[in-house]
């Protein structure tokens, strides 16, 4: 029976607010509703962009740096194949591995200097592990130094490559300071020759800065570490999985190891996303309340030129609750109107931004760490502001519903 | 006393603005038995329409009570006032007050939803009392589409919808030339008739009033 009512009271504010007398229609009406839809847009515009910036981010990291790495605390550690035999005894959906080892160390082409990070990895499982093939931009994705070439092959990063003016083929030297062994106070200068093989968008401006990946072999044969690598860089099936698989193998592997999932590898970065994300969202509702109060006084309008519909309907039997019901649905309706208005617009302002930054790349890598965003609303997001925008409006028509039902029939019926 | 349906006790309604108080009735007391028809009539002024809205619960008293079947509605919540008032009372006014976005069939149907009548036996109700009210043609018409005398007759339809004990009528022929008065005032009775109905009618159309067998007159708050 009350789902009946419901369904009653429905109709009629329906028909009442589609109305040609009603005030839906009337500029100030339409004002409300164009505002209610910006503020439902600017809120959509900018969860997408929060969203885009955070996983563009997350795939970013997971392209170059794995789902997980394990980093190697002290030198009595396993071999490569033991530690992933423990890996998949704990997660079943380990997908690959690489070992992989860092330097800092300076680059030098023609008269430019520098500095860069140097990272070995193993060439024969890079596929697999990370996604630098689909973020090559030219040449090919070749560590693996050929035992007849000088110069081994080195994949860059595009800011680099720009930055040093090279491009695929070309050769260049990285100098290394290395430790002298007679006098502690004195470093030796280590020069390796590489071949730039391919170069990388690798989504994230200082890595495409400072990247530069070669073989792991190489690096150590430059450093002179023998066969110590810094740890493994590990893929499972699911990304948003890796912080509870790597609670998990730390666990299992014992405190000689660190595990950075890849949220804590650019913690700070996506700690200060979600709070900004937060904020932002906040902060965009202002407008969408704003717009509410706007909905209230052409609420409160139609409240006001019906008194003689609502005396009537009161004097028919309905009661102060009905009325109530009356005028929230029609909020509601306004409210439903706005947000699928203010969804349209924003979807289409989102994709035209994604267009412009396609051709024209507005972002500037330089500020904001990363190339390029890719827009996409997440559900999560669109429920928050479908939720709060209905919600707000429902809680904007109390006040004109209130108004209503507190005539009474008789005061209604004179105001014909 | 057990077949007195509607009964007011003293009943006094006054306006008050600042220190001056309009006192519209002064200590009205009536009783009406179930099947009567009943008249008020009155100068303009005089208070006819504020009793009939207080009978009817569309309007409080200043003080007093009303009584229907010993049932006090003056101490009723408002909730239960108007579910009271949508089962056993029906209205008609001088204007129509039909709903200008609905049909005649819906406008109709409107009293017996909001008792909790499913759509379709609301529909079938409705069809019904307009058939019977000679509006078969114009159930799916809007109220701007209808004449003087079908709106008051599709008003009447609305007021019967609920198969009300009492039918309250303010002036229903006031704005009706006198042909359709005339008819309209011959359906009252019939359906008065038909229906088994209580009817409680405020005119100050002396044709009308003679059809009735009780009058009551009222003059400056006070019956006479």
């Amino acid at each position: 029976m009350k789902n009946s009512f419901r369904k009653f009271y429905f109709w009629i504010a329906f028909r009442m607010l589609l109305s040609k007398s009603s005030q839906l229609f009337s500029i100030s009406g339409l004002n409300a509703l164009i505002g209610l839809m910006l503020g439902v847009a600017s809120l959509v515009v900018s969860m997408a962009v929060m969203s885009g910036f955070e996983s563009t981010l997350q795939m970013s990291v997971a392209d170059t740096t794995g789902h997980l790495q394990i980093l190697i605390k002290n030198q009595d550690y396993l071999s490569k194949e033991t530690l992933i035999e423990k890996i998949k005894k704990v997660e079943p959906t380990f997908v690959a591995a690489t070992r992989f080892g860092y330097i800092e160390a300076v680059i030098a082409h023609k008269g430019k200097l520098s500095g860069v990070i140097l990272q070995g990895l193993d060439p024969e499982d890079i596929h697999q592990t990370l996604g630098l093939d689909k973020r090559l931009i030219e040449g090919k994705v070749e560590l693996q130094k050929n035992p007849e070439d000088k110069a081994s092959p080195a994949v860059i990063g595009i800011g680099l490559a720009k930055n040093m003016g090279l491009q695929v083929g070309q050769e260049f030297r990285i100098v290394l300071p290395l430790k002298n062994e007679l006098d502690p106070n004195q470093f030796r200068r280590k020069i390796g020759v590489f071949r730039v093989s391919g170069v990388l968008d690798m989504g994230k401006y200082d890595y495409n800065q400072r990247m530069i990946l070669t073989s792991l072999e190489t690096t150590q044969t430059l450093a002179e570490i023998g066969d110590r690598y810094s740890g493994l860089l590990v893929k499972f099936q699911d990304i948003e999985r890796a912080r509870s698989i790597g609670a998990a193998i730390g666990r299992e592997l014992g405190p000689g190891f660190v595990i950075r999932d890849w949220h804590d590898v650019n913690e700070n970065l996506f700690e200060a996303v979600q709070i900004e994300r937060i904020a932002i969202f906040f902060v965009i509702l202002v407008i969408v309340i704003a717009a509410a109060f706007n909905i209230a006084c052409t609420l409160y309008v139609n409240v006001v030129t019906r008194f003689s519909e609502i005396g009537l309907l009161k004097a028919l039997g309905i009661s102060n609750r009905g009325i109530i019901q009356i005028f929230s649905w029609q909020g509601l309706m306004i409210g439903f109107l706005g947000l699928l208005g203010g969804m349209i617009l924003g979807l289409g302002l989102c994709f035209l931004f994604g267009w412009v930054e396609g051709h024209y790349g507005i972002i500037p890598g330089s500020i904001y760490k990363i190339d390029k965003i890719n827009l996409s609303l997440r559900w999560s997001d669109a429920l928050a502001i479908s939720f709060a925008t209905l919600m707000i409006c429902f809680l904007a028509t109390l006040f004109p519903a209130l108004r209503g039902a507190a005539l009474s029939p008789v005061e209604g019926l004179k105001n014909e | 006393m057990s077949d007195i349906l509607l009964s007011a006790r003293k009943i006094r309604k006054a306006y008050t603005q600042g220190p001056d108080s309009l006192e519209i009735l002064k200590e009205i007391s009536l009783d009406i038995r179930a099947g009567q028809a009943v008249c008020i009539v009155g100068a303009s002024g005089s208070g006819k329409s504020t009793l009939l809205h207080i009978l009817g619960t569309l309007d409080q008293p200043s003080s007093g009570e009303v009584f229907f079947q010993n049932q006090s509605l003056t101490s009723m919540n408002s909730e239960a006032v108007a579910s009271f008032r949508n089962k056993q009372m029906g209205f008609v006014f001088q204007f129509h007050h039909l709903l200008t976005e609905f049909t005649a069939l819906e406008n109709v149907m409107i009293p017996a939803r909001v008792a909790g009548v499913e759509k379709s036996e609301a529909t079938g109700q409705a069809e019904k009392l307009l058939r019977s009210l000679g509006l078969a043609e114009r159930m799916n018409h809007f109220p701007s589409q209808l004449s003087g005398g079908e709106l008051q007759r599709v008003a009447i339809a609305r007021a019967l919808v609920c198969k009300p004990q009492i039918l309250f009528a303010d002036e229903p022929t006031g704005n009706l030339d006198s042909l359709n008065g005339n008819k309209i005032q011959d359906l009252f009775f019939e359906l008065k008739e038909k229906m088994g109905l209580t009817l409680v009618v405020v005119t100050h159309d002396p044709s009308f009033s003679r059809k009735f067998g009780l009058v009551h007159r009222l003059s400056d708050g006070r019956w006479v």
